[in-house]
């Protein structure tokens, strides 16, 4: 009889874990009839996704906090597997003419879809919705899938976006990643990896940016000082909407930079397809 | 001793009703999990009707037939709707699950899955908006044909899919029979079930000895249990009367056999 070290047993099997959710995915009841596709991305093909999430996390507080717990896992040697779960919603092959699209017809959509397929922040559309709800309930199967055999996992657009940039699920529009383990209680939650992560004054600056109305005082003479602290009345400040060149730059330069990791592993998956 | 007699038939007898209660309190622990389904940043945007009776039904399924002639040269529409009207009324109660946030609180991170490069732009300049806020009632009134008023917030549409997902690997675990259906939840939506909703869906419950929900028959509404029922009790009828017997005066005697 061998001894097996309790931590590295538990992430071992992760890949069979992600095994089980990918086939919950595509065992899922649909509403649409949708072409529900999974990939399983463990190794050396998850470094460039974990690279890039950290650089998109640079001017993401959100996708920051994804970073630093797959990146942490990993140099603890307990890496994550992430299973990406996607699906083309750019088409419509329903005729259901719902609208809810936004167009009276699936027709009028498809012709619209074909011209105007594009991206936005982080996925392609436009999309049918029905397309979308299939997509969704084949996530929930495979998490729930996931977490009924006692492993931590969480749904993560950051993920899946970033898989589609990297050529992942190929012809997918949209894809969410379902990052599997690494062992622990609440990995992705109250995130024991992100100790340390932010200091007190951050984390005021942070509420600030994020939920100014907290910070308003008297709204009713229509000019409301903004709280800064107790002496906020003896030295009032205002709240203004204001360009952010630097944070704007900022976020130029993570996109260019992330470019190149999309170019580079472009090449090496040309190459590998070569041999 | 009390007890409780649980039987599925017949259909809405005392037993039956009890037997239904269980379907219902698992519809109940469904709603639960459409709450507590993972959402995009956490946020509340679902709202659950559970429906339940044989009036309730009825209008329901009533409304998925009237529904089935919307879209006269679609494919399957007809035939699909008048089926799961069918389950509409075979179903133990129906849970409707909606999302009241797709329609006019958008998620606002211009991820472009309602329309690609636009952003959410995409959703606010095709519906009746002003300070980036999103007029439901305006909105609506200027599609009053449409099924489901979009363009919806897409991002919302996926978690209500999540949402569905959830209440139905419940029920998968609770051993209830369940299917999510696009035809009820538009059917209950236009009856008023889950006000705030742009898009609903619903998931019909049943325990059953027979899923009623899968391996249906082709042309099911005419081949569905009640009608087979239905046509039994008139052919029954009707033979009953034509061998006309007096049993208090005569039995019909054995062929061949003299008396």
């Amino acid at each position: 009889m061998s001894v097996i070290d309790g931590i590295l047993a538990a992430n071992e099997d992760l890949l069979n874990i992600a095994k089980v959710g990918a086939s919950a995915a595509l065992r899922a009841p649909k509403v649409a009839n949708s072409n529900i596709r999974v990939e399983i991305v463990t190794g050396e093909d998850l470094e460039p996704l974990v690279e890039i999430v950290g650089i998109a996390g640079e001017t993401n507080a959100f996708v920051n906090g994804d970073y630093v717990v797959a990146s942490k896992a990993s140099k603890a040697g307990t890496p994550i597997v992430e299973l990406l779960i996607g699906v083309d919603a750019t088409v419509s092959d329903l005729a259901w003419n719902c609208g809810g699209c936004g167009f009276a017809t699936c027709a009028e959509f498809n012709r619209y879809a074909k011209e105007h397929k594009s991206s936005g922040n982080f996925m392609l559309g436009p999309s049918c919705q029905w397309k979308l709800m299939d997509h969704g309930i084949a996530l929930a199967y495979a998490a729930a899938a996931i977490s009924a055999m006692g492993v931590e996992c969480r749904l993560q657009a950051d993920f899946g976006s970033i898989g589609l940039l990297l050529g992942h699920l190929e012809g997918c529009s949209m894809c969410i990643g379902i990052s599997v383990g690494p062992y622990g209680e609440s990995v992705w939650y109250n995130r024991a990896y992100s100790v340390d992560s932010f200091n007190m004054a951050e984390h005021i600056q942070f509420m600030q940016n994020t939920l100014p109305q907290l910070f308003v005082a008297f709204v009713g003479d229509g000019h409301p000082p903004f709280k800064s602290g107790p002496v906020w009345a003896k030295e009032p400040k205002y709240f203004k909407p204001m360009e952010a060149p630097e944070f704007l730059a900022k976020k130029q330069d993570a996109g260019a930079r992330i470019g190149k990791i999309i170019e580079r592993e472009m090449v090496k998956k040309a190459a590998k397809k070569k041999k | 001793m009390p007890k409780i007699r649980i039987s599925d038939w017949p259909f809405y007898s005392p037993a039956d009703l009890a037997r239904r209660e269980g379907s219902i309190a698992a519809a109940k622990l469904m709603a639960n999990a459409a709450f507590t389904a993972p959402k995009s940043g956490g946020v509340p945007h679902i709202e659950c009707d559970i429906v339940y009776g044989q009036e309730e039904q009825e209008e329901i399924a009533r409304k998925v037939e009237e529904l089935s002639l919307v879209n006269p040269r679609t494919k399957h529409w007809k035939a699909v709707f008048r089926s799961e009207a069918v389950m509409a009324r075979e179903a133990d109660c129906i849970l409707f699950i909606g999302n009241t946030h797709a329609g006019d609180m958008l998620f606002d991170v211009d991820c472009g899955l309602c329309g690609g490069s636009e952003g959410c732009s995409y959703v606010y300049n095709r519906k009746v908006s002003k300070y980036g806020h999103i007029d439901a009632f305006e909105s609506k009134a200027a599609h009053p044909e449409r099924l489901v008023n979009g363009p919806l917030c897409s991002q919302w549409v996926n978690d209500l899919g999540i949402a569905v997902g959830s209440t139905v690997y419940l029920a998968q675990r609770l051993l209830v029979d369940a299917r999510p259906m696009m035809s009820i939840g538009m059917a209950g939506q236009k009856l008023g079930y889950c006000p705030n909703s742009e898009i609903v869906v619903a998931v019909a419950v049943a325990s059953l000895a027979k899923n009623p929900f899968v391996d249906i028959l082709p042309d099911y509404h005419y081949l569905h249990l009640n009608k087979v029922l239905k046509k039994t009790r008139k052919d029954y009828s009707i033979a009953r009367m034509v061998h006309w017997f007096d049993y208090r005066k005569w039995y019909p005697k054995d062929a061949g056999k003299e008396e």
